[in-house]
C-alpha cells in the first residue's frame, strides 16, 4: 500500500516536473535589447587598470605607446559591445552567468569581477580579451551538451585572464614596436618598388611562428588552470571532456541524420521539385580535392584536441576517455532550445537564409509544438518567394560547399531547388500542417495576397523586402505579422509599424 | 603608425583562417581591369567551373604576380596559384580540356606565350612564339582584342589530351596555320594553307571535336579582292592530316556556305549546316535560297544533303510569338547567325540563331562627315540586330519547328570598309567583337537540359513596370519541351558582369572598388 502510494508520488511529480520543462521549452522569445552600458564601463575601467599594469616599467615615450595600444583595444571592444549581436540578458545569459558565480565562489583567488557576455555568432568559440570579460558565442552553446562542458570553456577562459596572456601578447607586440631593426625591416620592405607582399611575408613569418608557438602554450596553460577551477567548483570530468570531440568535429552538424524535407513538407517525390531533390550530389564538377591551408600545424593558433585531452586526462586521474557525451543533459535542454531559438535568430540578422531555415527546421522538428520555429520557417519561405520572383536570392541563400556537413548542404541545395511558387506553396503546408486551421489559412492567404499584389500592381524588380513587408502590414495576419515585425526590428533596417486589426 | 599597421595587416593576413562565406567573394583584389579576368571553365561543353586572375603585387622591374583561383561550378574555391608574368603580359585566352589549362599570353615584347597547369597549379610547361615570328595579320588581330577587350576565340581544347590553335602563316601572303599542342605545351601537329600558294587564304574554325576540326576555308586572289571561293575543310584531329577539302558550291551551280557543324554521337558522323545560294549569287550581297544540312563519313564523304527554302519550307511555320509590325519587318532580307546547335537525347536537333542585317548607319554617316572623309574608322554601314530565331529538326533532318524570338532590336557599328564584308563574316566579326544580344548556352547532357540565354535591350517586363537593371531572355529545352521567359536580374554594384553558368543558373560577378573585393552569386533564371 505504501509502496503504491509512493509510487503515486513518484509519477504525480514526474508529470509535474515533466510538463512543467515542457510548457518551459515552448515560447521562445528572441533577446533584442541589449544593454551595453555596463559593459562599456567595465571595459573602460579595466583599461585604465591595464596602462597601469604597464606604466610602471616605462619611460614617457613608451607609456604614449601604450595608450594608443589601449585605445585601439578599447575602440574594438566598445564596438563590439555597441552591436546589435551581443545578448545581455534571458535565460542562456542567467544560465552562464550562475555558472561564473559558482566557478567565482569556488575560487576566491581569481578576479571576481569577471562578467559574461553573450554572443551571435554561429562558429564554436568563446573568447576574452584579458579583461575579465568572455565573450560566449552562441555557436558553442549549441554544440554543447551539459552544463559541466560549458563550465569548463568558461574556465578556461578564466585560466587565460589569470595567466594575463592576453597583457602578455600586448607586451610582445610592444617589443615588436620598439624593435628598431625590425622597423627598419619592414619600412624597407614596404618601401621597396618590387615583391613587398613577398619580402613581408618571408620577413614576417618567422615571427608569426613563434606567436603561434607561444599561443599554443597558452591554451595549454589556460587548459590547466580552468580545470582546476572546473573541479574546485564541483564539475564532473567525465561529463566535460567529451567537449574535445565536439570541438574536433565543429564542423559537423548537431543533428547528424538528414532532415528529409520531402517528408517534412509533403512533397510528391514524383513532383519537378521531388525530382530535383533528389538529383542532389556533393562531387565538385571539377573533381578537386579542397585546399586545407589550416593544415600546416606551426600556423595553428590552438594545439590539436586530442592533445588537450590527453594532458587535461592526466590532470584528472583517468587512465583513458571513451565515455563521448552524445545525448543532451534533460537539465540542458532548456538552454539547447532556446540556444537554438537565438541561432535561428541571429542567422536571419545576417540575411543568410539558408541558416535560418535549416535552424528553424531542426527545430521544429525537434519541439513538437514550437510556434517560433514555424512561424519564422513561413516567413522564411515567403521572403524566399519574392527574392527568388526578383532574382536576388543569391545574396541571401548559401551555394553548396564540399566542406558543409551533408545535412546542411542538403538544405543548401533544396533552397536553391525552390521556384517562388514552391516556396510560397511550402508556406502554406507549414502553416496548415503545423498550426490551427483558421490561423493557418489566414496567414497563408494574407501571405499569397501579398505575393500576387506585388506580382501585379508593384514594380517588382525594384522593390525591397522592407517595402514588401511595410505594404503587406494591412493584409498579413497579425500572428504572421508580428513575427515579420520582430525581424524588422531585428535586422534594424525598417521603421515600426503599428499593426492595425 | 604606418607601420604598425602594415604589421598587423601582415599578421592577420598570415594568421588567417579560412571563412565559411556565404557568398564566394575574392579579397585583396587590388586591380581589376575588366570582366575578362573572370570566366567559365567548360569540359565537354558544360560549365564545370569559373576562374579568376587578379593583379597580386609586383615582383621586379619586369614582372609582376597575378594570383589565379579556381572555383567549382558552386563557386566552391578548390585552388589558388600563384603566376609570375612579365609585366607587360596579357592574358589573351584561357582554355580547359578537362584535365590542364592552357593559358595564353601576349607581350608586346616578346610575343606569345602558351602556358600549361594542371588542376593542383603545377606547370606542365610552356612553349614560346617570338614576336619576330608571328604574322601581321596575327599581331592586328591581338592588338584589336587588346584595346577592345574582346575575348580572343584561337585556342579550342580537342580532348582532354590536347589542344588546337588557329592563327596566321608568316607568309608574303595571307595565310592560315592550325596548330596542336598537348598538355605539356609540346607542338604536336601542325596544318595550313600551302605556303606558295598565289591565293590569299584564311580558315575559320567551326567545331572542333575528339575526332575531327572543321572548318571554312576562305580563297581569294587578293587582300582586296571582293569575292572569295569557300572551301569546306575536314581535318584529323589527332594528327591534322586533312581528311577532305572540297569547293561549297561553285558559281554555276550555286554557291555555298557552312555555319555550323557537330558529332551525331561521339563514333556517328558528321553534319553540317549553312546557307545555299542560286546560281551567280554572290554570297555578300544576295540572300539565300536556304539553309541545308548535310551528313559526312569519316572519309569525308557526303552521305545525305537536305535543303530547306526560305519560301515554300520554311514560311509555312506561322509566326504567332511576333506583332504584326515585326511579321513586315521580317519579310526584308534578314541574315541569320547560328550561335550553337543542340542535339537531345531524342536526337531532336535545335539551330539557335539571331537575326542580323546590315542598314546605313547614322552615326558612321555623321562621323565620317563630321571627318570631312579623312576617315573616322567607322562605316556608313551599321548593323540591326533581330530577333532570336529557334529551328527544329527531327532525327532525319526534317523540319520541324522554326519560331521567331522577338526582343528589342539593337545595332551595331561596324568598322570601314566592313560594305563589302559577307553575312557570313558580318556574323563572326559581330561575333568576335560581343555585337550580338547572344550571351551564352549552358547545356548538361545528361540531364538533357539546355538554356540559351540572350540579353533583352527592353527592360521593362511590362509598359508600366520600371526598369530592371538586366533583363535577360532564356530559351529553355528540357526533354525535348522548349520554353522562353523574360527573366529582370537585380544587382547591388554599378560594377557588375555576366558570366555562363550551368543550366537554369546565371552567375552575376560585383567588384566593389573600395573594398577590393570581387563578390560572385548564382541566380537562378529558369524554375
Amino acid at each position: 500500500m505504501r509502496s503504491t502510494l509512493v509510487l503515486i508520488l513518484f509519477l504525480v511529480g514526474f508529470i509535474q516536473v515533466f510538463w512543467s520543462q515542457k510548457s518551459q521549452l515552448l515560447g521562445f522569445k528572441p533577446q533584442l535589447n541589449p544593454t551595453s552600458e555596463p559593459y562599456l564601463e567595465y571595459v573602460k575601467e579595466h583599461t585604465t587598470k591595464e596602462s597601469v599594469y604597464f606604466y610602471d616599467s616605462l619611460n614617457w615615450f613608451d607609456k604614449e605607446k601604450v595608450k594608443r595600444l589601449l585605445e585601439e583595444r578599447l575602440k574594438s571592444k566598445q564596438k563590439l559591445l555597441e552591436s546589435n549581436n551581443i545578448i545581455t540578458d534571458g535565460p542562456i545569459y542567467t544560465f552562464l552567468d550562475g555558472i561564473l558565480q559558482k566557478l567565482k565562489s569556488a575560487n576566491p583567488d581569481i578576479p571576481q569581477d569577471a562578467k559574461i557576455v553573450l554572443y551571435r555568432d554561429d562558429s564554436f568559440n568563446a573568447s576574452t580579451f584579458g579583461d575579465g570579460l568572455i565573450f560566449v558565442n552562441l555557436g558553442l552553446l549549441y554544440k554543447l551538451k551539459n552544463e559541466d562542458q560549458v563550465a569548463l570553456v568558461l574556465g578556461h577562459e578564466l585560466g587565460h585572464n589569470t595567466a594575463r596572456h592576453t597583457l602578455e601578447n600586448l607586451q610582445a607586440q610592444l617589443l615588436a614596436e620598439k624593435d628598431v631593426a625590425l622597423r627598419k625591416e619592414i619600412k624597407l620592405a614596404i618601401l621597396k618598388p618590387y615583391g613587398n607582399i613577398t619580402a613581408l611575408n618571408d620577413l614576417l613569418r618567422p615571427r608569426v611562428y613563434a606567436l603561434k608557438e607561444k599561443s599554443r602554450m597558452d591554451e595549454f596553460e589556460a587548459d590547466s588552470l580552468g580545470f582546476l577551477y572546473f573541479s574546485r567548483a564541483g564539475y564532473s570530468a567525465e561529463k566535460a571532456l567529451s567537449m574535445f570531440y565536439a570541438m574536433e568535429h565543429s564542423r559537423e552538424e548537431r543533428n547528424k541524420s538528414s532532415l528529409d524535407v520531402l517528408k517534412l513538407f509533403k512533397i510528391d517525390s514524383l513532383s519537378d521539385l521531388g525530382l530535383k531533390y533528389k538529383q542532389y550530389t556533393r562531387e565538385t564538377s571539377l573533381g578537386m580535392g579542397l585546399d586545407t591551408p589550416d593544415d600546416n600545424p606551426y600556423l595553428l593558433s590552438h594545439p590539436y584536441e586530442k592533445d588537450r585531452l590527453n594532458k587535461l586526462l592526466v590532470l584528472a586521474g583517468l587512465n583513458k576517455f571513451d565515455s563521448i557525451v552524445k545525448e543532451i543533459d534533460p537539465s540542458y535542454r532548456f538552454i539547447s532550445y532556446q540556444t537554438d531559438g537565438e541561432m535561428l535568430t541571429s542567422s536571419l540578422m545576417n540575411d543568410d537564409f539558408s541558416r535560418a531555415f535549416f535552424y528553424a527546421l531542426n527545430m521544429a522538428n525537434d519541439y513538437e509544438n514550437d510556434m517560433y520555429s514555424r512561424e519564422h520557417l513561413a516567413y522564411i519561405l515567403s521572403s524566399l518567394a519574392l527574392y527568388k520572383k526578383t532574382r536576388q536570392a543569391g545574396k541571401y541563400l548559401r551555394l553548396q560547399k564540399l566542406w558543409y556537413d551533408e545535412s546542411f548542404d542538403r538544405i543548401v541545395y533544396f533552397l536553391q531547388c525552390l521556384s517562388p511558387i514552391n516556396a510560397l506553396d511550402l508556406g502554406r503546408t507549414v502553416w496548415s500542417d503545423w498550426c490551427k486551421e483558421d490561423e493557418a489559412e489566414q496567414a497563408y492567404n494574407a501571405a499569397r495576397l501579398g505575393f500576387y499584389y506585388l506580382e501585379d500592381q508593384l514594380e517588382r524588380c525594384s522593390i525591397s523586402l522592407e517595402t514588401y513587408k511595410e505594404l503587406n502590414s494591412h493584409v498579413i495576419y497579425k500572428k504572421f505579422y508580428e513575427a515579420v515585425q520582430s525581424d524588422f526590428i531585428i535586422s534594424g533596417k525598417a521603421k515600426k509599424v503599428n499593426y492595425k486589426k | 603608425m604606418k607601420n604598425l599597421k602594415a604589421t598587423l595587416f601582415m599578421l592577420l593576413l598570415l594568421g588567417v583562417t579560412p571563412s565559411w562565406a556565404q557568398k564566394a567573394t575574392v579579397n585583396d583584389v587590388f586591380q581589376f581591369r575588366n570582366s575578362k579576368q573572370t570566366g567559365t571553365i567548360i569540359d565537354k561543353d558544360k560549365i564545370v567551373g569559373y576562374f579568376v586572375f587578379y593583379f597580386k603585387e609586383k615582383v621586379d622591374k619586369k614582372n609582376s604576380s597575378y594570383e589565379i583561383e579556381i572555383f567549382d561550378d558552386n563557386y566552391t574555391s578548390l585552388k589558388t596559384f600563384e603566376i609570375v608574368r612579365p609585366k607587360n603580359s596579357y592574358l589573351a585566352e584561357v582554355v580547359f580540356n578537362g584535365e590542364v589549362f592552357m593559358l595564353h599570353f601576349y607581350d608586346r615584347k616578346t610575343g606569345y606565350e602558351f602556358v600549361t597547369f594542371d588542376k593542383n597549379g603545377e606547370k606542365l610547361g610552356n612553349s614560346l612564339i617570338d614576336d619576330k615570328n608571328l604574322s601581321k595579320y596575327e599581331l592586328q588581330r591581338i592588338q584589336l582584342n587588346m584595346d577592345s577587350d574582346i575575348d580572343n576565340v584561337s585556342l579550342f581544347a580537342i580532348d582532354n589530351k590536347s589542344f588546337v590553335r588557329q592563327t596566321f602563316a608568316k607568309n608574303d601572303k595571307l595565310g592560315y596555320e592550325l596548330v596542336a599542342y598537348d598538355n605539356e605545351a609540346k607542338e604536336i601537329w601542325k596544318a595550313g594553307s600551302d605556303p606558295e600558294s598565289r591565293e590569299v587564304q584564311t580558315v575559320e574554325i567551326v567545331d572542333v571535336n575528339s575526332r575531327f576540326i572543321t572548318a571554312t576555308v576562305y580563297k581569294r586572289p587578293n587582300v582586296l579582292a571582293r569575292k572569295s571561293d569557300v572551301y569546306f575543310l575536314l581535318l584529323d584531329a589527332k594528327t591534322g592530316k586533312v581528311i577532305s577539302e572540297r569547293e561549297l558550291g561553285t558559281d554555276k551551280e550555286g554557291q555555298k556556305s557552312i555555319l555550323k557543324s557537330f558529332l551525331l554521337s561521339e563514333d556517328g558522323n558528321l553534319v553540317v549546316i549553312g546557307e545555299f545560294y542560286k546560281p551567280g549569287d554572290d554570297l555578300v550581297k544576295d540572300k539565300s535560297l536556304g539553309l541545308y544540312m548535310q551528313e559526312i563519313d569519316a572519309n569525308g564523304a557526303i552521305l545525305k544533303t537536305v535543303e530547306y527554302k526560305w519560301k515554300g519550307t520554311i514560311d509555312k511555320f506561322k509566326q504567332a510569338n511576333i506583332s504584326a509590325e515585326d511579321a513586315k519587318e521580317n519579310e526584308k532580307a534578314f541574315y541569320i547567325y547560328f550561335h550553337d546547335v543542340i542535339k537531345d537525347k531524342n536526337g531532336k536537333i535545335y539551330l539557335i540563331g539571331e537575326q542580323f542585317r546590315k542598314n546605313v548607319s547614322a552615326a558612321g554617316v555623321a562621323l565620317n562627315v563630321l571627318n570631312g572623309g579623312n576617315g573616322s574608322g567607322a562605316s556608313n554601314f551599321g548593323v540591326q540586330l533581330g530577333n532570336m530565331v529557334v529551328m527544329e529538326f527531327d532525327s532525319k533532318y526534317k523540319m520541324t519547328g522554326y519560331d521567331l524570338i522577338p526582343k528589342k532590336k539593337t545595332t551595331a557599328m561596324l568598322p570601314e570598309g566592313a560594305g563589302v564584308w559577307s553575312p557570313v563574316t558580318m556574323g563572326h566579326y559581330l561575333k568576335m567583337i560581343d555585337g550580338f544580344d547572344y550571351a551564352f548556352t549552358s547545356k548538361d547532357r545528361e540531364k538533357d537540359n539546355y538554356n540559351i540565354v540572350y540579353i533583352d535591350a527592353n527592360r521593362k517586363e511590362s509598359k508600366e513596370a520600371k526598369k530592371s537593371d538586366i533583363m535577360l531572355g532564356v530559351i529553355s529545352i528540357k526533354n525535348g519541351k522548349r520554353e522562353q521567359e523574360r527573366v529582370p536580374i537585380n544587382v547591388a554594384s554599378s560594377n557588375w558582369w555576366i558570366n555562363a553558368a550551368k543550366p537554369g543558373y546565371i552567375s552575376i560577378g560585383e567588384y566593389y572598388r573600395k573594398e577590393k573585393k570581387i563578390d560572385f552569386h548564382v541566380e537562378q533564371i529558369k524554375y
